[in-house]
């Protein structure tokens, strides 16, 4: 099995503040794997690292190998990015955005019209796919762009906070096609959440996060043990200065 | 090439979509012409109107019969006279509804004192009531035929004065004939001023209108960046397979699909008005190209060269004042500079030539990159190219160095960092020193 992600004492500094030190991960191809951590402690900063979006003060980063600095480029075919907060274009229909984010898929050989089908599928709005997503409520919009995350088969989906502001219904829809399409598709992915429902159904591994800086790393599981736990919830209180 | 059009067409159905901008660049533009046309004949026709159709009160006290002479004038002229001899003026000015418009009184001594080479005041009255030019109108034509009637005296006294001469010549001792020459040839019966006239006319009008699509289309395409990052669709953008320029210049492109509907739209409109404006005046227009001032080809061809690299160079920076911000009201608030620099040019080079300004204004309009159409638009009649040449090759090199910048800051991190939030200061009409100021703090 190879590596999906690999980071290397990634470090990032705003102007004055140290979003992330020293932060290194490692994920595994086919699973899934939780950032979970405290209000800034950085985990959109290292989703964006791995998107491309920002660039690290210093450390490294590779997916599947390929260097995130070096050849973003490369990086840009091969995963899929789900913001923390985002929008789709008011004025498409949600088919429409569908396809113009298949669009961009043309060259690499993958037939867009198929992962727009995928993407309709996995959205899940029925008829109103063909209204326009100024008309969505936050939930409709998330499924949407969750579906356009997934629709690409990338083979690595980075997705930040994916269930974010959904009520029960939307975000158990949501988690249950993450979780199906990575086991049907073999699609990695990297997530980060608060939730620590969600990150027990979802995740394989989770690495606890704070301050930037890694506390732990391990399975759902082998983390409550290890902390004398009732669940995740009180093992991120025990780790994150909540607890003390 | 794929993804690039895959962007345009994005971006034009957006743009295509949202009823404001359809309104604002489409639709008002391609109305504004056309009722501007029709209010200005509407206007032209009720003046017309109470021109064609004078009803007169008069009071004749006239105790000879020279006040017949006038009155004959007036009937020529299909005035229609009611008779209101036996009363005093002052009754009439308070008859509710009269269906008179003026009223004119004839004082006693009117033909005395004009068989005795002397001066008469003939009154003239207008009950005003809803102060509009139509109101107005009838007094003045009827002063005109007046007029006519006085020179038929001061002829019949000239003519007695001086029988041996023309009178016109008695009265006109000096003639003076104000012609134009050009490429040394004297355009007959045509003033200088009537040329400039018509030249503001037709070289100012396309560039002026063409500035202000250049306005539109500058706002769409900052608006349009500012957009994806109010919306937060950036992000996810930046993240696709695509190259960061393919993003810059789909949205550029995108905005020259609508700019090119939207010119279609203006020169429809602006035809339109321009021909019932033609069919209004009864002096067809002087024909410049009959006297020997037709743009040349070349003018023609610099003029739109300097067009659309204006619109490019507009774009370009429209582009990257939109990615410096961080929401669509503060991209326009900050687009509004960019209206400074786009109007000074065309309103200055209007009114005066360029070689009349202070050298130092000079330089500041060779340095506005979007003073070179309006340059070109003149340069087409003058032939004197070389200006346009330089401003050309300058306008390129402005452009290439905005669309390089505006690539540089799309191809870092900066795009999403950078933050100029205008949208609470309070001098808006400053935007640049808002920046300026917030960026130090
Ligand atoms: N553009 C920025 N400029 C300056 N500081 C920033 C910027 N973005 C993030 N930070 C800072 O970096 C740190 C990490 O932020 P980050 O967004 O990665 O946290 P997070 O773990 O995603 O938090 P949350 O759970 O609230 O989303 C925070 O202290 C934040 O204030
Ligand atoms: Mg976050």
């Amino acid at each position: 099995m190879s590596i999906a992600v690999q980071t290397t004492n990634l470090t990032k500094h705003y102007k004055n503040v140290v979003a992330l030190e020293n932060l290194s991960i490692t994920v595994k191809e086919g699973e899934v794997f939780g950032l979970i951590g405290p209000n800034g402690a950085g985990k959109s900063t290292t989703l964006k690292i791995l998107t491309t979006l920002l660039t690290p003060t210093s450390g490294q980063a590779h997916i599947f190998g390929i260097d995130v600095i070096e050849e973003p480029d490369e990086i840009r075919k091969i995963i899929s990015y789900l913001p923390e907060e985002a929008g789709a274009y008011k004025q498409l229909t949600g088919r429409e955005y569908l396809e113009f984010m298949a669009g961009f898929h043309q060259d690499d050989g993958k037939d867009p019209k198929a992962m727009v089908d995928r993407g309709v599928g996995l959205a899940g709005l029925d008829e109103r796919i063909d209204d326009r997503t100024k008309e969505y409520s936050k939930g409709m919009r998330r499924r949407l762009l969750i579906a356009r995350s997934l629709m690409t088969i990338p083979k690595l989906a980075v997705m930040d906070e994916p269930a974010s502001g959904l009520d029960v219904n939307h975000a158990y829809y949501v988690r249950k096609i993450i979780r199906e399409y990575v086991e049907n598709q073999g699609v990695s992915v990297l997530l980060s959440s608060h939730n620590m429902l969600e990150v027990e159904f979802l995740c394989d591994r989770i690495a606890l996060i704070d301050d930037g800086r890694i506390i732990d790393t391990g399975t759902p599981k082998g983390l409550i043990e290890r902390y004398d736990a009732m669940n995740l919830e009180e093992v991120f209180i025990k780790v994150t200065r909540g607890g003390a | 090439m794929g993804a690039l059009f895959n962007i345009i067409r994005k971006e034009v159905k957006e743009m295509v979509r949202d009823p404001r901008l359809l309104l604002g660049m489409i639709i008002v533009p391609v109305l504004i012409f056309p009722l501007m046309g029709s209010a200005m004949t509407a206007t032209v026709e009720s003046v017309e109107q109470s021109a064609s159709n004078i009803n007169i009160a008069l009071i004749n006290n006239d105790l000879g019969n020279r006040s017949a002479q006038l009155i004959d004038v007036f009937n020529e002229k299909g005035i229609t006279i009611h008779d209101r001899s036996e009363y005093e003026p002052e009754v009439l000015f308070d008859e509710l509804d009269p269906e008179y418009s003026v009223i004119v009184v004839i004082p006693p001594n009117f033909s005395f004192n004009i068989e005795n080479d002397s001066s008469v005041v003939v009154n003239f009255y207008t009950v005003m009531e809803t102060y509009s030019i139509s109101e107005e109108i009838p007094a003045s034509v009827l002063g005109s035929y007046m007029a006519e009637y006085k020179q038929m005296i001061v002829d019949e006294r000239l003519t007695d004065a001086f029988p041996d001469q023309e009178p016109w010549m008695v009265e006109n001792p000096i003639l003076l004939s104000n012609e134009a020459v050009i490429d040394g040839e004297i355009v007959e019966n045509v003033s200088p001023g009537r040329i400039t006239e018509q030249m503001m006319m037709q070289s100012m009008m396309i560039p002026m209108v063409m500035m202000m699509l250049l306005i539109m289309a500058a706002q769409l395409a900052a608006t349009s960046v500012a957009m994806e990052k109010e919306e937060k669709t950036l992000e996810t953008l930046l993240t696709m397979p695509v190259s960061r320029n393919s993003i810059l210049f789909g949205k550029v492109g995108g905005v020259v699909v609508v700019s090119i509907f939207a010119l279609i739209a203006y020169m429809f409109g602006l035809s339109y008005y321009i021909s019932s404006m033609a069919n209004m005046s009864n002096d067809a227009g002087l024909n410049l190209a009959e006297i020997g001032l037709a743009p040349t080809t070349t003018g023609i061809f610099l003029l739109i060269v300097t067009l659309f690299l204006s619109l490019i160079a507009a774009l370009s920076v429209a582009v990257l004042l939109g990615s410096l911000t961080e929401d669509v009201r503060s991209a326009q608030a900050l687009m509004g500079a960019l209206y400074v620099p786009i109007f000074i040019p065309a309103i200055a080079l209007m009114l005066v030539d360029i070689s009349q300004l202070p050298e130092f204004i000079q330089g500041i309009i060779y340095a506005i990159p979007f003073s070179y159409p309006v340059l070109a638009s003149k340069a087409m009649y003058t032939g004197l190219y070389t200006p346009i040449l330089f401003g050309i090759v300058y306008q390129v090199i402005f452009t290439i160095a905005m669309i390089l910048l505006a690539g540089k800051l799309f191809s870092t991190e900066k795009i999403l960092t950078m933050k100029i939030n205008l949208k609470n200061s309070k001098g808006g009409a400053f935007p640049l020193l808002n920046m300026l100021q917030g960026k130090k703090k």
